[in-house]
Formats: structure tokens, sequence, C-alpha cells
């Protein structure tokens, strides 16, 4: 087989190269060792960021999350709810309040403060002892409708999908996988926290991935009607969401050396409902269906040695290695990475992104007769599938 | 991997009144900042919850602030030991930090100390020049709390 670029991985990053790309005309194509979605950003707990989250300590990607949740409900207004989100001040994050409303309003992220007897009505199950509240812009996206659909667009426009194939060695400008060998230009590795494994089996040796493990929490009621999100630096159990027909307690940040071998402790869970319960009083009596987690690849800066959620390309040509980003920005992040890829192409077209709708994965399942959810989705994972590899 | 950390400072307090405050619990305790919760047990250890801020404002880090949970015993005797052990961002850590109370007269005191900590994968996530700065900081703020609330 033979392409100009192939993308590992079938992840926001990797889906939103592979799009970006294939609407400039480039041949593209994807590999993952699962299917679309099946990693990190599957299993992430679904809040398309107004940019409120980051004002106070990353205004660059508050503006970004601002601009790109905009983006991403005009490609995609299906895969998305609109269920706006509310920052609450408890007294901990009384010191906090000033800084965050000055930081929304020299950002320009759209906001307004909530009236604190109105707070009681429009959300009657959240911690009411509460010193200030903020309406912002938050959204809750299908992570797998919304890859899934840029993946048939990316699929309409040229770009071929191996999927459940893993990726076995890398020789120069050929990648093996299983008893294929794919010839290409380029190879992105858009593998978010095995980037470092990937790189390996190019002979690439890549420090800078320090995975993290975000674990949520699915509740199987939905106790909120908005995003509700703690005033305050970014920590454990300061997300509650609802997520269609769940309610989902996001996120840790708990350090871990082996993907492969990750165990979560009971005390993980404790901790982060204990933290929750800050949002929810009453959450330590309700019953969780269940947990999972997401690795999140961050960068080990190495000059300052700090985390972030920014992006890192690292240049090993043919091979280059995306760490790093995040869900809201990652169309902007496929873009920035097909700016890249097509200027060492010489391929002088712009990215059209923005100005696309994509189809619905969905569509391919015709649900009349299904009434589990479950079971729509697994056939629409199938249907895309099918559709993907033909 | 460990960490060591030496230091000195004085207070305005005797030795017997400085010896008092460091083997209180109730007193020690609030003199770590960003406390969150503290509880004393039975066994005459105590619980604390505090936060730690890992990356300064503009960082832009997704690791800003995060939670420890330790447990510490102090034991008395020339020396006073404090230790502890806990767990943050899901890594085990302990600290050791021994105490010792020398007078300088009727009415000042010289805490002369020496902290090991042991920061398991936060160390290697985050680089020991980071860790340094972050653990230097959490410990200026405690001295600096003991020595204004023990002061006479």
């Amino acid at each position: 087989m033979e392409t100009d670029v192939l993308v590992i991985g079938a992840g926001a990053t990797g889906i939103f190269t592979a799009l970006d790309l294939s609407l400039r005309g480039v041949k593209v194509m994807v590999i993952d060792k699962n299917t679309i979605a099946s990693g990190t950003s599957g299993h992430y707990h679904g809040l398309i960021h107004s940019g409120a989250r980051y004002a106070m300590t990353d205004p660059d990607s508050a503006v970004e999350c601002s601009r790109e949740s905009e983006v991403l409900f005009n490609m995609a207004p299906f895969a998305m709810n609109d269920t706006g989100g509310i920052f609450i001040a408890t007294d901990d994050d009384e010191k906090y309040i000033n800084r965050f409303m000055d930081s929304l309003e020299k950002l320009n992220i759209n906001h307004r403060e909530i009236p604190l007897q109105d707070i009681v009505k429009m959300e009657p199950e959240i911690n009411h002892n509460i010193k200030s509240a903020v309406y912002v812009k938050d959204r809750v996206a299908d992570p797998f409708v919304l890859l899934g659909g840029a993946a048939m667009l990316a699929h309409e426009h040229g770009c071929k999908f191996i999927l459940n194939k893993n990726v076995s060695a890398i020789n120069e400008n050929i990648v093996k996988a299983n008893n294929v060998d794919i010839k290409c230009k380029y190879i992105i590795n858009a593998t978010g926290p095995y980037a470092d494994k990937i790189a390996k089996l190019a002979k690439i040796d890549i420090k800078d991935v320090m995975p993290t493990l975000g674990i949520m929490i699915v509740y199987n009621k939905i106790f909120i009607n908005h995003v509700i999100n703690r005033m305050r630096l970014p920590s454990d159990g300061d997300i509650f969401l609802p997520f269609w027909n769940v309610s989902i307690l996001g996120t840790t940040a708990k350090l871990t050396e082996d993907l492969d071998n990750i165990v979560i402790e009971e005390e993980d869970i404790k901790d982060l409902i204990e933290e929750g319960s800050a949002i929810i009083p009453d959450l330590q009596n309700k019953n969780y269906s269940r947990y999972y987690y997401s690795s999140r690849p961050l960068i080990r800066d190495k000059d300052t040695r700090k985390s972030t959620r920014g992006y890192t390309i690292i240049d090993n040509d043919p091979v280059i290695t995306i760490i790093g980003g995040k869900f809201t920005t990652a169309r902007l992040i496929g873009e920035k990475i097909a700016d890249y890829v097509t200027e060492k192409m010489d391929v002088d077209r712009q990215s059209i992104t923005t100005s696309q709708l994509l189809p619905d994965p969905y569509s391919l399942v015709s649900n009349d007769s299904i009434s589990s959810e479950k079971l729509i989705h697994g056939l629409a994972v199938s249907e895309l599938e099918k559709r993907l590899l033909l | 991997m460990t960490i060591q950390f030496t230091g000195s400072f004085d207070i305005k307090n005797n030795m017997e009144g400085t010896r008092n405050f460091l083997l209180n619990p109730d007193k020690v305790a609030p003199c770590i900042k960003n406390l969150t919760d503290f509880t004393k047990n039975q066994d005459g250890t105590f619980d604390v919850k505090f936060k730690i801020e890992l990356s300064s404002d503009t960082d832009g880090g997704y690791l800003n602030m995060i939670n420890a949970k330790m447990k510490f015993i102090l034991k008395d005797g020339d020396e006073i030991t404090l230790s502890g052990s806990g767990r943050a961002v899901g890594s085990r850590i302990s600290v050791s930090i021994i105490i010792k109370p020398v007078k300088i007269d009727e009415n000042n005191t010289k805490i002369e100390w020496r902290s090991t900590i042991d920061a398991g994968l936060i160390l290697k996530a985050i680089g020991n020049d980071k860790f340094e700065k972050i653990a230097n900081k959490i410990i200026e703020d405690i001295i600096s709390n003991v020595a204004e609330r023990c002061n006479l």
C-alpha cells in the first residue's frame, strides 16, 4: 500500500489532521490498533470548553477554546449538547472570584453573573452555599459522534482507514502493521500517551510524554442541567457534567508510569467523590454506576519541566510526532499539523475544515426498532468501520 | 529518590514555649499553607489535607493545583521528629522533619531543622529543580507561620 501521509492514531488529533489534509487534496491514510475514538479521545468526559477554565492560567488556550467551541458546534451540532456551564465559587474558591472575572473580561469570553438566588431554581442539587456563580458557554460533545463524522468526511475526500491493526515496525518510510506494508512520505505519530512507544519503533527517543490518568465517575442519573465547574485553578474533581442521560464527575491527574498496567485504587474514587461533594453536597450518598479513565498525554517541558495541555510537534523526518493537546482544540491542532506537513510537501492549499458540516455516524444505523442506546452505539461503530474500510 | 533540605530560624520564645508549640498538632498543622482538613486520631497521629500549587499562575499547566493527604506523627526527644506519609496525584509521598530547638537566651530559641522528602512519581514528573522550588516554598511558608505563631 502507498500514501503520501500515514496518520497513526484515530483519536481527535489524528482524525482532524487526516480530515484537514484530505480536504487539501493530500493522499492520507489513518491506521489505529482499535477503532475511531477508542483511546483517550473516546474516554474523556465530553466537555467542550468555553475557555473559562483556562482563563486564569492559560489565556491563549482559553481564547482558542472559546473560538473552537463555536467552530465545532457549527461543524457538528448533532454531536453536541448546548448545555451551557456554570462556574461556582465555594468558600475555598472565594479568593479567585475577582481574578476569574477579570480574566474573562480581558479575554472577551462570553459570560454573565448569575444572581445567587437564581441558582436554586437553575440547579437544585448543587451547593447553594456559594459566593459567586457565572454562566459561560460550555458544551458537551459525544466524542464518537464528532470524530466519527470527521472520519466519514475525510473518507469522502479520499482518506483511507486501516482499523484494528497494530503498527509493529517503522523502517524509514515503510510502516508495517500485521502483514501489511504501507509506504508513505510522512508518518504522523498521533498516538497520544503512546507516542513514545510508536516513536521507539522508528528508533526515536521521546522523553517528553508524561501520562497522567483522568478518572471519571458515571452516575446513571441527571443531577444537573449545566456543566458545573469550580472557580479555581484547575484541580481534581472540579467538573460535573450532564452527558445526555447520565452525569459524569471528573477528573483527576494521577501520575502513572506503565500505561499497560493501570490500577485505579479505591482511594482514587473516594478522593474524587469527596472533591465532587463541594459541587453536589449529597454526592457521597448517591450510587455511581461505573468509573473509567483516560490517559492524558501531558508534556514534560524540557526547560521548566512544567506540564502543559498545549501541544508540541517533534519532527524526526519522516516521522512527525504530536504530543499533547486538548479535545476542544483538536481541530485547530489538526489544522496546524496539516499546515506544517503541506509546507514540507510544497502543497499550497489552505485549511477549509471550519466551513464543513460533518455527517452524522448515527445516520448509518436505522434505530427505529432498537431501544438500547448501547446497541445503537455498537451498531454505529460497526457500520462506521464498514463504511471507512470500503 | 529523596531530597534533603536543612535550615534554621529563630523564635522569640523561650525553649519550653517553643517545644510546647512544636509538639502540639493543633498548633503545628495550621502552619501548613492551603490546609483544607485536619483531624487528630486516637493513636496520636494526625491527618492533614492540603493543596499544593505546582505551577505558577502563568504556567498554563494542567496540574496547577494538586491535593495532598498525609498522616503525621510527632515524636518527642532531644530532637522533635515529625514523620508523615501519604499521597498526592496518585503518588506515594513521605516526609521526615527533625527539629532541634537550641536555647539562645531566656527569651529566644533557635530552631535547627533537617528534612527528607520522598516524592515518588511527582519528582520524576516535574523534575528536581521544579520540585526543589516547590518544596522550598512550602517549607518557607511553614517556617514563616511557625515563627509568627510561636513568637511571644
